[in-house]
């Protein structure tokens, strides 16, 4: 088994009768590794058992060689920018990150270099006696992940960085990913395709708590292959499209519009075929397995 | 070094809170209200002095009489003054109560009802409005000016342990409370506190409690009233923190052992708690000093009687207080340490010297009384030992209870991942 790798086999986490993790397998490499789904697929369940915050109900899972069981090091290891990420709003900025590094164990000399070089990397310098109520959310996230990489883990668990970003912020903050990304696992789960396709190389889909695919980026899209279409039609033929079709995108042109249309034959007879994207891709996996769960 | 750094970093958290000032403020009110207020300098008493006080001698031979006059007052009028948990409730008792008590007060008197009716006067002594000696106690006043001679007696050949076993079932006849029951009825009779007797207190204050001891514990039964329950706003204010600030996962997901975060977090509670306590002791110390400047006092008796008394109640409040906000997420940590504090604190509202037993609240409202509490010390220690391992036994469920959370039991971040869930799909 590599150093920087986590190796998940037949994982699974049950909350009363319902299992949010079914069996599930993954190998995550070093880099950065996507985690795609729709809402309640079971991304955040995964993030949180992996950061050592929930009991698995069946099945391992090693970080870098420690199993899920051994939480001390598990925590040590693992930085996890949480959705939902916040501190106390009274706190100063410096002072919270410097609260955050006490309880990574980290002895002060440490503290002291380390908490005003990540507030530089994050572009918070300037909000370092700021309380923390008093960020924006972009600038709140950056504190996230700030925090998340303060004990230098070697492993980070970051859940949706981007959700309610700005486009500016958002690439900000993929950009900060890639970068760290190139000496440990970054594990990021979102819901949003582009941010995957801007900085993954492989990714994992879940849905309802099992997993779809594991792969490159490119295998994913590939699966949509002979099945992306592009035409242009009425505002009355679009909703007929979509009435039998998944309809990806619909950019108005002029009195009509030119729909990206996702399906097994082309929609219309002067449909064109396109080049599939990630989110062709996904979109065929789940039309797949919609498929698959009406047949089961 | 981290886990003094993170002790301090608690510490700092708990004194830039706002329950932890208001614990501040509620013991400045109760030194200045209660202890300040009284605070007088120990005076060597002086022979031919009209009163020296009360003793805690009962002159039993004054005590039945007044205790059955009182009763018989009490039942002629059929309104009975009694103090169940520390305020005055008046019982009326019905039909068939009513007779129970006149078959009670015939055993006790050996009279019938009508010569009872007879004999009655109005009820009882009136107490309060007394002033207090320099021994801590107060002298009782009798309603001067009338006939105060009771003419009721024991009737011929019944025991007082008779008196008391028939006087106790007048007082569980009126629910408890009264002035009736058995720990109570020497307050009927107390003899005056003789010149010699008065002389051996000033001198065992003086010499034995070496002044400052005297006064620390009369503090220490002042201070351990609030001291008893607001530790348990203190932290559970503390332990509500994270979950309010939504820093649970930031929190949790640190590599720190859940038991010395509540190790920490705690200790900061009772630093912090004590911290403030130990300055009034100091301050307090400074005072009585000052006050009896004449005289040497012992310049540590304040803070050793603040840590050996007032810390264990610190200790077990402040436990109640995190292991149930731990487990519930709730303050209602607050409500039950309340309930527990008012039960201990008026259920001995008769006893407020001695008789330490084991509740949560031990008394002293006396200045001096070395005698009682060198006889109670055992009790004293013994409960306070218990106490004290008590609060240190509820911060090691606490943090029990907090690493099943960070694991996703005990609902934790299962539940918290449950609920986001349902908001997502709701969102759907």
């Amino acid at each position: 088994m590599e150093e920087n790798t986590v190796e998940i086999r037949d994982l699974s986490v049950t909350y009363g009768k319902k299992e949010a993790l079914s069996h599930l397998d993954l190998t995550v490499r070093p880099g950065l590794f996507g985690l795609l789904g729709r809402n309640g697929a079971g991304k955040t369940t995964l993030m949180r058992t992996l950061a050592g915050l929930l009991t698995p109900s069946g099945g391992k899972a090693i970080v870098c060689g420690v199993p899920l069981q051994m939480r001390a090091q598990i925590r040590q290891m693992t930085g996890y920018l949480p959705q939902d990420f916040n501190v106390y709003p009274s706190m100063r900025v410096e002072e919270a990150l410097d609260y955050l590094g006490v309880l990574s164990g980290l002895p002060r000399r440490v503290r002291r270099e380390r908490v005003p070089a990540l507030l530089r990397r994050v572009n918070l310098e300037e909000q370092a006696g700021a309380r923390v109520r008093a960020l924006s959310g972009g600038m709140r996230r950056r504190l996230g992940i700030a925090q998340a990489l303060l004990h230098d883990p070697r492993v980070l668990i970051v859940d949706e960085p981007t959700a309610g970003l700005d486009p500016e912020e958002r690439i900000r903050f993929r950009n900060l990913l890639g970068e760290v990304a190139s000496d440990r696992v970054v594990l990021l789960s979102t819901h949003i395709v582009g941010d995957i396709e801007a900085v993954c190389e492989n990714l994992a889909v879940l849905e309802r708590g099992r997993l779809l695919y594991s792969g490159s980026v490119e295998g994913l899209a590939e699966r949509a292959q002979g099945q992306v279409y592009q035409v242009s039609v009425s505002r009355a033929q679009l909703e007929a499209l979509k009435e039998r079709f998944s309809v990806t995108a619909a950019l108005q042109e002029g009195s009509g519009f030119v729909a990206r249309v996702l399906g097994d034959r082309p929609p219309l007879p002067a449909a064109t075929p396109c080049m599939p994207g990630l989110e062709d891709g996904y979109l065929a996996l789940l039309a797949e397995e919609e498929r698959g769960g009406e047949g089961r | 070094m981290s886990g003094w750094s993170l002790f301090t970093k608690e510490c700092r958290r708990v004194v830039t809170g706002l329950p932890f000032w208001l614990l501040v403020a509620a013991l400045l009110a109760f030194l200045s209200t209660q202890f300040m207020a009284g605070l007088k300098p120990l005076e060597e008493p002086q022979p031919g002095l009209a009163s020296y006080g009360a003793s805690d001698r009962v002159d039993w031979e004054k005590a039945v009489p007044a205790a059955l006059q009182s009763l018989a007052g009490e039942y002629g009028e059929n309104r009975y003054k009694t103090y169940p948990f520390g305020f005055v409730k008046t019982v009326r008792l019905k039909e068939e109560g009513r007779e129970r008590m006149g078959e009670l007060l015939s055993e006790l008197t050996g009279r019938s009802e009508e010569e009872l009716a007879a004999a009655a006067q109005p009820a009882g002594f009136a107490v309060g409005g007394g002033e207090r000696q320099p021994d801590g106690s107060f002298a009782v006043q009798v309603p001067q000016g009338e006939e105060t001679a009771p003419s009721l007696t024991l009737a011929p050949g019944l025991a007082r342990e008779d008196f008391v076993r028939l006087m106790g079932e007048a007082d569980e006849l009126l629910g408890g409370g009264s002035s009736y029951a058995a720990e109570k009825l020497a307050g009927f009779g107390r003899e005056p506190l003789r010149y010699e007797e008065a002389l051996e207190q000033y001198r065992q204050m003086v010499e034995e409690d070496r002044v400052t001891g005297a006064y620390a514990r009369l503090f220490c039964d002042y201070m351990g009233i609030p001291l008893a329950v607001l530790p348990a706003f203190v932290a559970a204010a503390l332990w509500l923190k994270d979950r309010r600030a939504g820093a649970r996962e930031a929190v949790w997901s640190r590599r720190v052992s859940s038991l010395a975060l509540t190790a920490a977090r705690f200790g900061a509670v009772i630093a912090a708690v004590m911290g403030a306590v130990l300055v009034l002791a100091g301050w307090m110390t400074a005072v009585v000093l000052a006050k009896n400047g004449d005289l040497s006092g012992s310049l540590t008796a304040f803070f050793s009687y603040s840590l050996g008394w007032l810390l264990p109640g610190v200790l077990v409040s402040a436990g109640v207080g995190a292991f149930l906000t731990e487990c519930t997420d709730t303050p209602i940590a607050i409500f039950v340490q309340g309930a527990w504090w008012y039960l201990s604190l008026f259920a001995g509202a008769g006893d407020l010297v001695g008789g330490y037993g084991w509740s949560l609240l031990i008394r002293h409202n006396r200045l001096g009384g070395y005698a009682e509490y060198r006889a109670g010390l055992v009790q004293i220690a013994a409960n306070r030992l218990v106490y004290a391992l008590a609060g240190l036994l509820l911060m090691l469920l606490t943090g029990l209870v907090l690493e099943q959370k960070r694991r996703g039991r005990f609902g934790g971040m299962g539940k918290a991942l449950r609920v986001h869930r349902r908001c997502q799909r709701a969102a759907v």
